[in-house]
C-alpha cells in the first residue's frame, strides 16, 4: 500500500498497484514509502522487493540473544565485519529497525530488517526475530534460518563444574529445522578449552567462509555440548561458540554460516 | 405485354438513374471540396465558447471532426425535405406534401365519382420515388463521408505525426520538463495565453495543427520549431514560471544533502560563487552549466538538515526522485551517525528513483581540520589520487560503515575535501563535485 502525499486534498492509502506513472489516483505525487495494509507501518521497498529471509534467534531467557543481535549489526554496520569479509555494508532498514536497534531490551517480536551488501553481489535482507525458546512452532516453517543460543551456565555439565545447583530442565527441543547450535558467553567457560583448541583461535579472515575452521569448531562445540548435556542437538545442526561482550569474539561466524547456506557467501574449502 | 413495359421502362429507368446519380455527386462533391478548401484557410468559430473541463481554452479546428458531424446533418435534413414533399401526411404543418395533396383530391372524389387512376397504385409510386431520392441522398452522403472523413483522417494524422514528432525529439535530447519549485516532473509545460488562459495541452491536436486559436482570439503556435519556445512556459500545477532554458536544456537535479550544520548552504554559496553566479539564500538554486557540446540545466538544492534527519520529512521530498547525482555533506567534527544520514537517504532513493546515480562525498570545514591531519597533506594534486587521499582519511577516522555502503549502492562515487572559508586552505574547488556529477570538466 501507499499513501497520497502533502499536495493531496485527500490524505488516503491506496494499492500499489493503482499507482499510474508514479501518481496516486489524484495525479499527485505519493509519498515515498510504502505502508502495510495490515498494520500501516512502513515496508521499506527493499524488504518488500527483495527475496528477504527471516532468522530466528531463539534462546532461554537470558541467553544472551539481545546482546549478541547488537553485537552483530553493530560490528556488521561499523565495518569490523569487514575485516573479514571486504567491502561488505549493511544497511537497517527502516526507521522501526533503527529504533528496535537503538533499544534492544525492549520486549517486543518487531524484527530486525538489514541488508547486506557486498560489491558485485546481489544484497540479502534478513529479517532477525528474537523470540523466546518455547515460540510458536509454525513460526519456524517461514525461517530460512534459526540461530539458538544456549547459555552454557545452564547446562548440567557446567553447573557441576562451577558447583551450581542444577537447574530443572527445559522442555526439549522438538523442531525439526537445521538450526545453529550456538554457545553464548563463551569467555565464561573459556578456561574450560586448552590452547590447542579450535575455540582458542579467532575466526580467520578472508572473502570466503572457511569451512574447514568451522568443522573444526563444530566438531569441538559438539563434543563439549554432548558432555555437559542438556541439549537436544537436531540434525542438520552446526554448532558454533562466541562471545558478544568485550569487543566480541566469533561473534559473525553462526550468520555467516547461514548466509553461505543461502548461497550469500561464497565457502572457502581447506584452511587459510 | 407487362414483361415488354418492365424491360423496357428498366431499359430506361436505369441509365437515367445513374446519370442522374453521377450529375447529384459531382456537383455535392463540387460544392464539398469548395467547402473543405475554405474551411482549411479559415477557422470556423464553431465549437464551445465556454471552456471544456479537461480541455484547454482554445477552439476545435472544423476538420478535426465537426465537419463529419455536419455531413450526417446535411443528409439527415435532406431525408427530412424529400419526406416533407412526397409523403408526410396531410395534418402536418408547412406546405402540402404530395401525398397529401392526393389523398385530399381522394376524399373529394369520393364524393364526386369514379377515380381515373387508381389512388393505390399512385401512393405506391410516391413511395417507391421517396426510397429512390433516399437511396440518392445515401449515395452522395457516403461519398461526402469519404471525403470528409478522408480530410479529418489527414488532419488528425498529421497533428499525431507532429506531436509525436516534438515528444520525441525531446526524450532523443534528454530534455525533460522538471518543476523545480514543486520537485516534480511534468508531462509538458503549460502556457499562459496573453490573456491569463492557461493551455496544458500546447501540442498539435484537434484544435490546432500548427497553431490554435485561444478562446480570446490570440493565435498560439503549437510546436517548439513553431515559435512556442518564445513563449512563457509555466508549471501546470503550481504556476510558477519555467526557466527560459527548460525546453531546449536537458536538467538535472543535485540534491545537497547531509546532516544539520554539516555546512551545505556554505557549500552551496562557495559553489555558486565559483561558478559565476549570485546566491540567494533559498533552497532552490536554477543555474545553466556547460559549453555547447554539453549544456545542462542544473538545480541545486540545499536541503535543510532536519529534512534528512527525519524519515516522514524525507518521504515527501520530492527533489530525491528526480536527482541524477547527489552531494553529501560530511562534517569531520560532528558527533551525528553520518551513516544513519545516508541510510535514510538510500532507503527514500531506492522508494523512488533507485540508487543508480553517482555520488560525491564532500568533506567540509577542511579549513577547521589542523594542517597536518588535513587529507591532502602530501598528496599530489591530481584528481583521482585527492579522491583517494579523501577517502582514506575517512577510513582512518572510523567511517568504513559510510564507504562501503556508499560504494555498494551508488554506481560511482568520489571523494572531495572543500573549504568555504579561507581562500589559502588546501582543499578541492568548491565547484568541483558538482562538475564531476554533471560529468565537465574541472574549471
Ligand atoms: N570553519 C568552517 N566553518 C564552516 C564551513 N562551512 C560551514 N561552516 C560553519 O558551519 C555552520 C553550519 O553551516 P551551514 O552551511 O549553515 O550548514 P547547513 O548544512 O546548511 O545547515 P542546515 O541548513 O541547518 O542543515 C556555520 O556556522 C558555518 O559557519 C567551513 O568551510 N569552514
Ligand atoms: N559474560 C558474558 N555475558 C553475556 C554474554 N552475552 C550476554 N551476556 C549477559 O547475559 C545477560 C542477558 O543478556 P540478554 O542479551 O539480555 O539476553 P536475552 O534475554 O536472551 O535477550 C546480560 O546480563 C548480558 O550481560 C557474553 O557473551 N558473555
Ligand atoms: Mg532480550
Ligand atoms: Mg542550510
Ligand atoms: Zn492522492
Ligand atoms: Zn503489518
Ligand atoms: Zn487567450
Ligand atoms: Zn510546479
Amino acid at each position: 500500500m501507499m499513501s497520497c502525499g502533502p499536495h493531496c486534498p485527500t490524505g488516503t492509502t491506496f494499492p500499489v498497484k493503482a499507482l499510474r506513472r508514479g501518481r496516486c489516483a489524484h495525479g499527485r505525487l505519493p509519498r515515498a514509502r510504502r505502508v502495510c495494509p495490515a498494520c500501516a507501518r512502513a515496508v521499506p521497498r527493499e524488504y518488500a522487493e527483495a527475496s528477504s529471509r527471516a532468522i530466528l534467534v531463539v534462546g532461554t531467557d537470558q541467553a544472551g540473544k539481545s546482546t549478541w543481535l547488537a553485537e552483530i549489526v553493530r560490528q556488521l554496520s561499523t565495518g569490523e565485519i569487514a575485516h573479514t569479509v571486504p567491502g561488505l555494508s549493511v544497511h537497517l532498514l527502516g526507521d522501526s529497525s533503527r529504533a528496535r536497534y537503538a533499544n534492544l531490551d525492549a520486549p517486543t517480536t518487531e524484527p530486525l530488517l538489514i541488508s547486506i551488501r557486498r560489491p558485485g553481489a546481489k544484497p540479502v535482507v534478513l529479517a532477525l526475530y528474537e523470540l523466546p525458546e518455547d515460540c510458536p512452532p509454525d513460526l519456524f516453517g517461514m525461517a530460512a534460518g534459526v540461530v539458538r543460543l544456549v547459555d552454557p551456565t545452564r547446562l548440567p555439565g557446567v553447573r557441576r563444574l562451577f558447583g551450581l545447583e542444577p537447574l530443572h530442565p527445559t522442555s526439549p527441543w522438538a523442531h525439526r529445522v537445521p538450526v545453529a547450535v550456538t554457545v553464548s558467553k563463551l569467555d565464561l567457560v573459556w578456561d574450560m578449552f586448552d590452547n590447542g583448541s579450535p575455540l582458542r583461535r579467532p575466526s580467520p579472515h578472508g572473502r570466503d567462509y572457511v569451512e574447514s575452521d568451522g568443522l573444526d569448531v563444530h566438531h569441538e562445540v559438539e563434543a563439549w555440548l554432548t558432555r555437559w548435556g542438556g541439549v537436544d542437538l537436531p540434525s542438520g545442526h552446526r554448532c558454533f561458540a562466541l562471545s558478544a561482550l568485550a569487543g566480541g569474539y566469533r561473534v559473525a561466524d553462526p550468520l555467516l554460516w547461514l548466509l553461505t547456506r543461502f548461497g550469500a557467501l561464497g565457502v572457502a574449502r581447506g584452511r587459510s | 405485354m407487362g414483361t415488354l413495359a418492365a424491360v423496357v421502362g428498366f431499359a430506361v429507368l436505369t441509365p437515367m438513374v445513374l446519370v442522374l446519380f453521377a450529375v447529384v455527386s459531382v456537383t455535392s462533391t463540387a460544392i464539398g471540396i469548395g467547402a473543405a478548401v475554405r474551411g482549411l484557410t479559415r477557422t470556423t468559430r464553431v465549437a464551445h465558447r465556454v471552456p471544456v473541463p479537461g480541455k484547454d481554452p482554445a477552439h476545435r479546428i472544423y476538420l478535426s471532426g465537426p465537419v463529419l458531424r455536419d455531413v450526417s446533418r446535411c443528409a439527415r435534413a435532406a431525408v427530412r425535405a424529400a419526406h416533407s414533399r412526397l409523403l408526410a401526411l396531410p395534418d402536418q404543418e408547412g406546405p402540402e406534401s404530395l401525398f397529401a395533396r392526393l389523398w385530399r383530391r381522394q376524399s373529394i372524389r369520393n364524393h364526386d365519382g369514379p377515380l381515373i387512376l387508381p389512388p393505390a397504385s399512385v401512393a405506391g409510386g410516391y413511395a417507391l420515388g421517396f426510397a429512390t431520392v433516399v437511396l440518392l441522398i445515401a449515395m452522395a452522403t457516403a461519398v461526402h463521408a469519404l471525403l470528409a472523413g478522408l480530410v479529418v483522417l489527414g488532419v488528425r494524422t498529421t497533428a499525431c505525426v507532429l506531436r509525436r514528432f516534438e515528444i520525441t525529439a525531446q526524450a532523443l535530447r534528454g530534455i525533460t520538463t522538471d518543476c523545480a519549485t514543486c520537485q516534480q516532473r511534468l508531462v509538458r509545460p503549460a502556457f499562459a495565453c496573453e490573456c491569463g488562459q492557461i493551455h496544458h495541452n500546447l501540442v498539435p491536436g484537434d484544435q490546432g495543427v500548427f497553431r490554435r486559436t485561444c478562446l480570446c482570439g490570440r493565435r498560439l503556435p503549437t510546436l517548439l520549431i513553431n515559435g512556442k519556445r518564445t513563449l512563457h512556459a509555466c508549471c501546470g500545477l503550481c504556476r510558477s514560471p519555467l526557466p527560459a532554458s527548460a525546453q531546449s536544456v536537458p536538467a538535472v537535479h543535485l540534491p545537497v544533502v547531509g546532516g544539520t550544520a554539516a555546512g551545505k548552504s556554505a557549500f552551496t554559496r562557495a559553489a555558486l560563487t565559483r561558478l559565476n553566479h549570485a546566491y540567494t539564500a533559498s533552497s532552490l538554486h536554477s543555474i545553466l552549466l556547460g559549453d555547447k557540446h554539453l549544456r545542462r540545466l542544473v538545480h541545486l538544492y540545499d536541503a535543510p538538515g532536519e529534512v534528512v534527519e527525519r524519515t516522514e520529512h524525507l518521504e515527501v521530498a520530492a527533489f530525491l526522485g528526480l536527482a541524477g547525482g547527489m552531494v553529501l555533506v560530511v562534517d569531520p567534527h560532528a558527533r551525528i551517525d553520518q551513516k544513519t544520514v545516508l541510510d535514510r537517504l538510500v532507503e527514500t532513493l531506492a522508494e523512488t528513483r533507485g540508487t543508480a546515480i553517482p555520488l560525491a562525498v564532500v568533506i567540509s570545514k577542511a579549513d577547521a581540520l589542523p594542517p597536518a591531519c588535513h587529507p591532502y597533506a602530501g598528496v599530489a594534486p591530481d584528481p583521482s589520487a585527492r579522491s583517494m587521499a579523501a577517502r582514506q582519511w575517512l577510513l582512518d577516522h572510523g567511517r568504513i560503515d559510510l564507504l562501503n555502503s556508499a560504494d555498494n549502492h551508488f554506481t560511482q562515487v568520489r571523494y572531495f575535501v572543500v573549504s568555504s572559508q579561507g581562500a589559502d586552505v588546501p582543499g578541492d574547488d568548491p565547484a568541483s563535485p558538482v562538475l564531476w556529477l554533471l560529468g565537465l570538466p574541472p574549471k
